[in-house]
């Protein structure tokens, strides 16, 4: 079916609605979100998963715009999740993804979400990758992630992908930002993106020196790109589909492993809770946490 | 409590950004979530605000009263319950027209202090009126 004549097919509002608010859900955390992410486990999922990530203002929204068409070429319907930074101050956030991505003509082909970090540090928010489970199970067979604008540390992405684009700018940095540790390690592709900036050769250089250093078989690959022409995007996009279909599941048991480990998280400090409401709280009073464990520890024991 | 939803759209073709982006500011200054969309469709709004899960959808109306007064039928055909605000520079009788539908309206001169206290109403974060 062409994108055209898919655009004109009507949304099916109710189904969006049911999976807009289990993300809401989601997001709210408490027993409910886990229930949810334990049905969405439970059921089979094949999605891909590509985490687009780079520090504020590289053109990663602008990219995911510019992918999206050629994406769509492969994939029956794509799922975008776009994280931006909430206020330490007020909890307050603007996410401003959307002015920059022309979804518009998708329909039912595209669904897109914006969340905000909600306070979680490393790039993403804490309910991100619940949220991947979550649409893997409703059958979205590609999940764009946009990280927040990173520095160059904040790389949980790299946990939830399958495949990770790294986006950086010509006059990004010398030789030195090249081969410090993190950004540059974890990326799949990188996209030189605003490449009629000047710069862009030398940053290329410095970049594929960095990455051919990488203890791997075949070095990520660069691509200069101009998001907002579609310049270099052809290129990039075949390098991604290629990266994607030749993924392990290996993500996704990640995500399976991350997730029961929130759950078991979850457990102890319920239990914890209870631990204090039966007398702990004042038996561990001026007790060093040492001891303090110990008596957790009886707490368990007896419990069991 | 999770911080309220606020999709903020611009009907019709107009360009001015300046006024959105600055309540789209003292929004976020008072804790909320604000997702920008921009100049937009009807259909484009509509797909926002269910993908977005909002709790109100806030209207920068530019061009022609029309295409605003769809906007709002159509988000209030498909999200029957959702609260919606509009602001810009909106003449008195398309100011009635919207008023008519339900939506409190902030044309030039509003202060950002009576917007946020609208949006805090609208989202049920205080019920004073």
């Amino acid at each position: 079916m062409s994108n055209a004549a898919d655009a004109a097919a009507p949304v099916d509002f109710e189904q969006r609605k049911a999976l807009a608010r289990a993300i809401t859900s989601i997001e709210s955390g408490g027993n409910q979100a886990l229930t949810l992410e334990e049905a969405a486990l439970a059921t089979p999922a094949n999605a891909h998963v590509l985490g687009i990530t780079g520090p504020p203002g590289a053109g990663k929204s602008s990219l995911v715009s510019a992918l999206l068409p050629l994406a769509l070429q492969r994939y029956s319907s794509v799922a975008v999740l776009a994280v931006d930074p909430s206020s330490a101050v007020t909890g307050g956030a603007l996410l401003g993804d959307r002015v920059r991505i022309d979804y518009r003509h998708f329909g039912n082909r595209v669904f897109f979400r914006s969340m905000a970090s909600r306070g979680h540090q490393g790039g993403i928010a804490a309910a991100t990758r619940a949220t991947i489970n979550l649409l893997d199970a409703d059958q979205w067979p590609l999940i764009i992630i946009e990280t927040l604008g990173i520095g160059q540390v904040e790389l949980d992405i790299v946990d939830l992908a399958d495949r990770v684009l790294v986006v950086l700018n010509p006059g990004w940095g010398d030789g030195f930002q090249a081969n410090k540790a993190g950004l540059t390690e974890q990326g799949d592709a990188f996209a030189l993106n605003k490449a009629d900036r000047p710069g862009l050769e030398q940053a290329k250089i410095l970049l594929e020196q960095s990455l051919q250093c990488l203890p791997v078989e075949r070095p990520p690959s660069v691509f200069p790109t101009i998001a907002t022409d579609g310049d270099g995007v052809t290129e990039l996009w075949h390098d991604l589909a290629q990266l994607l279909a030749d993924s392990p599941t290996e993500s996704s048991k990640k995500r399976r492993i991350l997730a029961a480990r929130e759950a078991a998280r979850a457990q102890l400090l319920s239990d914890f809770e209870t631990f204090l409401n039966c007398g702990g709280g004042e038996a561990t009073q001026e007790k060093s946490p040492g001891t303090a464990t110990d008596l957790l520890a009886q707490f368990y024991q007896q419990r069991s | 409590m999770r911080p309220k939803r606020i999709l903020m759209a611009k009907t019709g073709l107009d360009g001015h950004w300046r006024g959105p982006t600055i309540v789209a500011r003292a929004l976020r200054d008072a804790g909320f979530e604000v997702i920008m969309i921009g100049m937009a469709t009807t259909n484009e709004i509509v797909a926002a605000a269910v993908d977005e899960d909002v709790d109100l959808v806030g209207l920068n109306i530019g061009g022609h009263i029309d295409v605003a007064l769809r906007a709002v039928d159509a988000v209030q055909s498909t999200c029957p319950d959702m609260p919606l605000f509009a602001g810009g520079t909106i003449p008195p009788h398309a100011c009635k027209q919207l008023e008519a539908k339900g939506l409190e309206v902030f044309p030039p001169g509003s202060a950002l202090t009576d917007i946020v206290a609208s949006a805090n109403r609208l989202t049920g974060l205080s019920s004073q009126q």
